[in-house]
């Protein structure tokens, strides 16, 4: 076995409540689903033991109902005061 | 970040969609860096889209003596970045698009808002006669991508990584509007834009990253003792 596939290993095979512990330490991440992106897609992609790690990141105009239904979803969720749609866009 | 300090996280990891299918791999990564260089101010990660010429040994070239090279290669961004909640956060207006101008094909200056918040930072302690030097580790994962299928290519052609590995990777298709090569170009005149308005020097810029280290990140993040051992 190469070395590189040991420590794969190693990272696969930790049990389960250590992984629970370990994961609770960690900061919290900031994703940043901001412009023209389908947000469903996009958290579909988290891997579910960090799903309550990720606190998501909106634009000041993002709909109102598109929030709700997030938050209904139980995802953590923080509107920007500033940046706009239509900025995000600008910047990517 | 206000949320972050509210719930007093010492860190906080800002992360740009179409990377969160591997926030895992980032953890550990930081976990491992953490553990090796603890209390930093930032634990920011090189990857091939954001950066340039980044590959297995490129975290070993990075030297300050051409900038441009060197920013280009190692500049702090916001696309993988854990921070500590007491560093300034992306509060500057040069980050604006079209705020520093636009290079000659009419590509707006701008972006990497992290990168010319820390050189405002700098500017501003610089005029109090003080120098501002985070101590920030630069993590460079090269197999990391949302896109670029030359490069998922290029790793199961060389066997440097078994196949497990790059399955588990699960490589996602762009999301980005703004080209490679576009944003190379932008992040060049930005540079180069953003120094003449602060007045940064290059002898600046070698300070302000004089607390920077670069390192690869796979080995110290599972813990292998001697980072030295080849991987390959």
């Amino acid at each position: 076995m190469k070395p590189i596939e040991r420590v794969w290993k190693r990272f696969l095979d930790r049990g389960e409540d250590k992984e629970r512990k370990r994961i609770k330490r960690l900061p919290p991440v900031f994703l940043r689903l901001f412009g023209d992106i389908d947000y469903q897609r996009q958290l579909r992609d988290v891997p579910p033991k960090f799903r309550e790690k990720v606190v998501i990141l909106t634009t000041s105009d993002t709909p109102s109902e598109l929030i709700e239904s997030l938050r209904a979803d139980r995802w953590s969720v923080v509107r920007s005061r500033d940046v706009t749609n239509e900025q995000a866009k600008r910047n990517a | 970040m206000r949320d972050a300090k509210e719930q007093n996280h010492a860190y906080l990891f800002s992360l740009s969609s179409g990377f969160q299918r591997h926030v895992g791999m980032f953890y550990s990564m930081f976990e491992g860096m953490r553990q090796r260089y603890p209390n930093q101010d930032a634990y920011y990660f090189i990857l091939p889209e954001t950066h340039a010429g980044v590959s297995l040994g490129s975290h070993k070239e990075l030297r300050t003596e051409n900038i441009m090279d060197f920013l280009c290669r190692g500049f702090p961004n916001e696309t993988a970045l854990i921070m500590r909640t007491s560093m300034p956060f992306f509060e500057t207006t040069l980050s604006q698009k079209g705020n520093l101008g636009t290079t000659p094909e009419g590509i707006p200056l701008g972006g990497m808002e992290f990168f010319l918040t820390l050189l405002d930072t700098y500017e501003l302690y610089k005029d109090e006669g003080r120098i501002f030097a985070p101590a920030m580790i630069g993590i460079t994962l090269p197999m990391l991508t949302r896109s670029t299928p030359s490069l998922v290519d290029f790793y199961r052609r060389s066997h440097e990584l078994p196949s497990s590995v790059l399955d588990s990777l699960d490589f996602a298709p762009a999301l980005e509007v703004t080209s490679s090569a576009d944003k190379l170009a932008r992040r060049i005149g930005t540079f180069q834009a953003a120094m003449k308005v602060l007045a940064i020097t290059e002898q600046d810029i070698r300070n302000l990253f004089s607390r920077t280290q670069f390192e690869f990140g796979i080995p110290e993040a599972f813990g292998f003792e001697d980072s030295n051992t080849p991987i390959i």
